[in-house]
């Protein structure tokens, strides 16, 4: 390979899924449409990429950012070959290694090292590559007194944990990271930055699609903004995230709705949560409202804050208990209040339904935070469904609060006192 | 071209042989008798299938039980990877949708797999032909060649189960019923002698009705079989696997948005 060819090379990529309404009843209409004498099947489409260029150097840490559905998950998983383009041309110069998805195919009969094997092997490295990097992972995971348990015995953060420090150890000549970087303690975490920093530092070419833009500008030499399908700004860290401000000022103001992709697609709406629970009540959806009860998922500052879950309970559920979770994107947990520590006691429910949760002046400064809805028992130890980090909205400036850092505005007035 | 795919499925050998590893580990995991059961299966069939058809409808072979082992394994073969095989893709959608791998690997572990439980039955099938004083012969060298095709015959077929089973859920529900209907069509437990013999021709327009008459050949009677036998049989593993993997290799590009 030329060395002076970029490490990625994009040239004119467009990405269209198609929406599907209803899998299971694809056939069907297939066949009845058949009959009348057409070849067609039950969807719509979307054009997730529209006419992206774009050459990433080597050795460089780029960052794509954007709104949910502007299709920079799409490009990087289009980078990463698991998905086609529709038009257009990708060209990676190097082996590839992808963090999406942490512990994919562990198998939670098997020990943590056989999994180790296995989840290397899925990501292309042959047994003796493994054998040699094994001890660096798991030093890194920090599970050597469980590596050989059966990973069913795994809490959640050991599984990822353990995933993590094998995409991160081995060794890529261009590694791409979606959102990952949000797992684990903040020690582990800490520990994820130092390594990907060493990674940077020893020339690999870092692929990086993050909310998280602190992370963004701590970490990339460059950022691309996306929007709606389209590369709309590529520059410095600094530059492209203060134009993702502005474009998110603008299109609050505007009431611009994104093409988001309402059923299916890839990104669906617990884009980056876990779930748990018996699901005897379900949580239906969870909607953000502004002041005029439109879906939203920008605020400002100070301005009334509502979220409406809606919810089915399957059988009769006496006495459940609402809850709610707010986290920064740092994933600092800044609140977590629940209907029974209100003293609002729901006697029972059953089937369809609906509570609320209003701030009247949102606190919160400019960023995108996390938000979790759970449904429990009265007791609180049994969930019925939990959504954890499974939302995102973003809070943008507002005239009438003029605090900006940190991540609160304490309804709070300076004196002076002499 | 068809070299630069090898090159690609080669590079992740590692990985089939986890996935294969894997599957078998998983699936022994817990069983007291373990390995054994590979073996003990298809022994208890064919005590069912003997007492079935031997004893109660009172069908007139010679040599029944291994006139029946002889079709009967390899058909568990070809079976057992198919209807595996279907759902290969679908089962595994958290890793296509989000680790890149040549898909080929997934139903590729699965024919593997049920191609090594069917290597075990030989444990079976030996031991049961010198019990019936049917010494395996030197013709026995050429189930090589037959249970290679097959095992390529099957793979096509397993590459154009496992694609089509993305796009459409109701593949893998025809499968079932398909393959019930195959079973009866072929000669297996019943004996090719027994189709009058205009229509003895038709009974070749089913592929595999070719390497159950070979196995038969080989096992039952210790001959070799006719050689427009063993061409066909190299034809359809050959087609069939071209075919599959051609088939296959054009749907893939949509497995991660289909799934």
């Amino acid at each position: 390979m030329n060395d002076n060819s970029p490490a990625v090379r994009i040239t004119h990529v467009s990405k269209k899924y198609k929406l599907y309404y209803n899998r299971e009843s694809q056939l069907k209409y297939m066949v009845l449409n058949l009959l009348r004498g057409k070849w067609s099947r039950l969807s719509s489409e979307f054009w997730a990429l529209k006419d992206v260029s774009m050459d990433i150097e080597k050795g460089k840490t780029v960052g794509f950012i954007g709104r949910n559905g502007s299709g920079k998950s799409t490009l990087l998983k289009l980078i990463s070959r698991i998905l086609y383009p529709d038009a257009g041309e990708i060209e990676a110069n190097g082996k590839i290694s992808t963090l999406i998805e942490l512990g994919a195919g562990f198998h939670p009969e098997l020990t943590g090292r056989e999994n180790v094997y296995i989840n290397a092997s899925i990501l292309g490295f042959s047994r003796a590559e493994v054998n040699r990097k094994f001890k660096d992972i798991v030093n890194f995971s920090g599970l050597e007194g469980f590596i050989d348990n059966p990973v069913k015995t795994y809490s959640s953060g050991m599984y990822v944990r353990l995933g993590f420090s094998v995409a991160i150890n081995i060794d890529p000549d261009i590694l791409l990271v979606d959102e990952v970087l949000a797992v684990g303690d903040e020690a582990f975490q800490k520990k994820c930055i130092r390594k990907i920093n060493e990674m940077k530092n020893a020339g690999k070419t870092i692929v990086f699609v993050s909310h998280d833009l602190s992370a963004v500008e701590e970490l990339c030499d460059e950022v691309f903004l996306l929007h709606n399908g389209r590369m709309v700004k590529h520059g410095k860290p600094v530059e492209a995230i203060s134009a993702y401000h502005q474009m998110l000022i603008g299109t609050s103001e505007l009431q611009v709705r994104e093409e988001l992709p309402q059923n299916g697609a890839s990104e669906g709406k617990g884009f980056m949560g876990s779930r748990w629970g018996s699901k005897k009540v379900e949580i239906g959806g969870v909607k953000f409202l502004d002041e005029n009860q439109q879906e939203t998922d920008v605020f400002k500052t100070g301005e009334r804050f509502r979220v409406r879950i809606d919810y089915n309970a399957h059988e009769e559920i006496k006495k459940p208990v609402f809850g709610i979770a707010i986290y920064s994107d740092r994933l600092v947990h800044i609140t977590g209040p629940n209907t029974k520590q209100q003293n609002v006691i729901i006697d029972s429910i059953r089937g369809k339904g609906s509570v609320e949760y209003t701030v009247e002046n949102l606190p919160l400064l400019p960023g995108s935070y996390l938000f979790t809805a759970a449904i429990y028992d009265f007791a609180g130890l049994h969930a019925y469904d939990h959504w954890e980090q499974s939302w995102k909205f973003h809070v943008i400036e507002s005239e009438k609060v003029a605090d900006r850092y940190g991540l609160i505005a304490l309804p709070a007035k300076w004196e002076y006192v002499k | 071209m068809i070299k630069k795919w090898i090159k690609s499925i080669w590079d992740f050998k590692y990985l089939v042989y986890n996935l294969v590893a894997r599957d078998l580990k998983v699936k022994y995991k817990g069983s007291t008798l373990g390995f054994i059961w590979s073996l003990l299966n298809p022994l208890l069939m064919l005590a069912v299938y003997t007492v079935a058809f031997k004893y109660v409808m009172k069908i007139k072979v010679d040599n029944f039980p291994i006139f029946l082992f002889s079709a009967l394994l390899p058909w568990n073969f070809l079976h057992s990877a198919l209807s595996m095989g279907v759902t290969s893709i679908t089962e595994n959608s958290n890793l296509v949708k989000k680790v890149f791998f040549p898909r080929e690997v997934l139903p590729l572990s699965i024919v593997l797999v049920n191609l090594f439980h069917f290597l075990l039955t030989f444990f079976v099938l030996v031991p049961a032909l010198l019990i019936f004083k049917m010494a395996p012969g030197f013709s026995f060298f050429l189930l090589i060649f037959i249970i290679f095709f097959q095992a390529l015959f099957v793979m096509g077929l397993t590459f154009v189960v496992s694609a089509m089973n993305v796009y459409y859920r109701d593949v893998k529900h025809f499968l079932e019923v398909l393959l019930q209907l195959w079973f009866w069509l072929t000669p297996v437990i019943w004996p090719l002698e027994l189709i009058p013999k205009k229509f003895a021709g038709y009974v070749y327009l089913n592929p595999f009705t070719f390497f159950v008459d070979a196995y038969r050949q080989i096992i039952l009677h210790n001959r070799v079989p006719k050689p427009f036998t063993l061409i066909m049989i190299g034809l359809i593993g050959i087609v069939s696997f071209l075919i599959g993997a051609a088939l296959f290799r054009r749907k893939q590009r949509r497995f991660a948005e289909e799934i």
